[in-house]
């Protein structure tokens, strides 16, 4: 399944109004292409919006604080599975992780096959090649 | 029954102890919660610090190049593996290789070469799917994936549920009905690699646990060669209840490792920690939880090393091996709630482990056949007169 939210313009009116919970997110440019998924896991302080606003920040990849504009999360006690999911529905998509997940030098969790069929479908009824 | 252990058995434990104490718990302070991989190079260091020790694949059998340790001096070793935060479903990150499909041990030389060696050797992931939607306790009945013959190929058709890591396997077994008529003796066991056209891992379903997350698997005219066939055609339930049968004691010795590991912390924070100007540990309330936890603790691993033992000599083991697996979960499963109850707001906190101990605890009362499926087992053998104590 994809991260089914609309995006949201960076910065929020509050930034309290994004969750401090555990869960996953994208970051997306102006034009709604996702940048990088992320996952809030159990060693964070703030969860969300510790790590959406790092991301925005420049801390975990520089180019994002100059290419990001919006971003969408979803609050998860099973993030982990979650953020797998996400990764491999974009590989299949798209041929690769986001630019900002290579660019962040963080360990990728391995990556399999899950959801490959519809996640190329689904690319391609959006107009994708 | 004799349940002392060799000095062979005490060096193994002791060795692999410290090996979970030094290696792997000071990494998992870095690591997610959540987290059932180490980064690739810490893996591969500590792999070939198992193999170094000669505890790699020590499960397998010497003829197909494991070290060929006996069931209860596994299980030994599975209760110290489990005890670290990952430890139920992720034991030690793998690092001690595995024992690879027990069904393919007596499979042809050309499966063997294939498929089995390299995956005994970690250069091929496998997955092994017997459930289906339509239900995973009763496989005989409950089988719709049909395989049918096509000159020398099968042609598979069907789905399947709750398949741990398919979705980055290389290949896997998978059992479908080949003869509609015959009941349990018209399954067969087919090698499906994954990159055949029409094999699809449709989703990742999200569960309990994050470690060895399961999927849900369609097969749409797969054509698999003959020489796939994992032992005889028909001869597919025989292979999967023997793998379920064995593979219950060392899920049993897993759930009692995290037993083991949260009743130390439960043993240490209860006199750490004063309320009402006493340690907890002084109050009956908590004296009687860590007793009761001990009995959980002892009876599961008696019942587990028993098992092992009749396994180990020879013996019908089916009726043992599901009580073990039956008490054990269902124990650990209250050793940790009783950890959790002494250690109050900290025991569910990300902070510590026993909360996902918890969460996985509570699959283990479902995986590999339901406690009521174990009670099943054991209510035939004991009204055939097959299961006799050995005091009667």
């Amino acid at each position: 399944m994809p991260l089914a939210k609309p995006w949201q313009p960076w910065p929020p009116a509050d930034a309290r109004a994004i969750p401090a919970a555990l869960g996953v997110f994208e970051i997306g440019d102006a034009a709604g292409n996702v940048l990088y998924i992320g996952m809030a896991g159990g060693r964070t302080r703030f969860g969300l919006r510790e790590r959406i606003s790092a991301c925005f920040a420049g801390a975990v990849a520089p180019s994002l604080a100059e290419r990001a504009a919006a971003y969408r999360y979803e609050v998860n006690m099973m993030y982990f599975t979650r953020y797998i999911e996400l990764l491999e529905r974009h590989l299949h998509a798209h041929g690769d992780v986001p630019p900002g997940n290579r660019e962040s030098g963080e360990p990728l969790p391995t990556l399999g096959r899950a959801g490959r069929q519809a996640a190329r479908a689904a690319w391609r009824d959006s107009g994708g090649e | 029954m004799d349940l002392r252990l060799s000095d062979e058995q005490k060096l193994l434990v002791q060795t692999v102890r410290r090996f979970v104490r030094e290696q792997i718990v000071p990494l998992e302070a870095e690591l997610d919660p959540d987290a059932f991989e180490l980064p690739r190079e810490e893996h591969d260091r500590l792999v070939a610090m198992t193999k170094q020790m000669g505890l790699y694949n020590f499960a397998a059998p010497v003829e197909v190049g494991g070290g060929g340790l006996d069931v209860t001096t596994q299980a030994l070793l599975h209760e110290e593996m489990a005890q670290h935060r990952a430890g139920l479903y992720a034991p030690c990150y793998g690092v001690f290789g595995g024992a690879g499909l027990a069904q393919l041990y007596d499979a042809s030389d050309y499966i063997k070469e294939k498929y089995l060696y390299p995956q005994l050797r970690g250069e091929k992931r496998a997955f092994f799917a017997l459930s289906e939607p339509s239900g995973g306790s009763d496989p005989a009945r409950a089988i719709q994936t049909r395989a049918v013959r096509d000159g020398d190929e099968w042609v598979i058709n069907g789905s399947k549920l709750w398949i741990s890591g398919a979705d980055t396997a290389d290949f896997g077994i998978v059992f479908a009905r080949t003869d509609p008529q015959a009941g349990r003796a018209g399954i067969t066991a087919f090698i499906v690699e994954t990159d055949m056209p029409g094999f699809e891992v449709r989703r990742i379903v999200h569960v309990l646990r994050s470690t060895h997350y399961p999927t849900e698997l369609t097969l749409d005219n797969v054509r698999v060669p003959h020489c796939n066939v994992v032992g005889e055609v028909g001869g597919g339930f025989a292979l999967a209840n023997d793998r379920l049968t064995r593979n219950r004691i060392p899920y049993a010795a897993e759930c009692i490792g995290v037993a083991v590991a949260a009743q130390r912390r439960a043993i240490e924070y209860s006199k750490q920690r004063v309320t009402f100007g006493e340690p907890l540990a002084s109050r009956q309330a908590i004296q009687w939880m860590l007793v009761d936890n001990e009995i959980d603790i002892r009876t599961s691993r008696w019942l587990t090393l028993a098992a092992g033992q009749k396994a180990d000599t020879g013996q019908p083991f089916r009726f043992e091996a599901a009580m073990a697996k039956l008490v054990a979960t269902e124990a650990a499963g209250r050793v940790v709630d009783r950890a959790i109850q002494i250690h109050g707001g900290l025991g569910v906190s990300k902070d510590l482990p026993l909360e996902r101990w918890y969460r996985e605890l509570r699959i283990r009362r479902i995986g590999e056949g339901p406690s009521e499926v174990q009670r099943i087992i054991m209510a035939r053998d004991l009204l055939s007169g097959s299961a006799v104590s050995e005091l009667a």
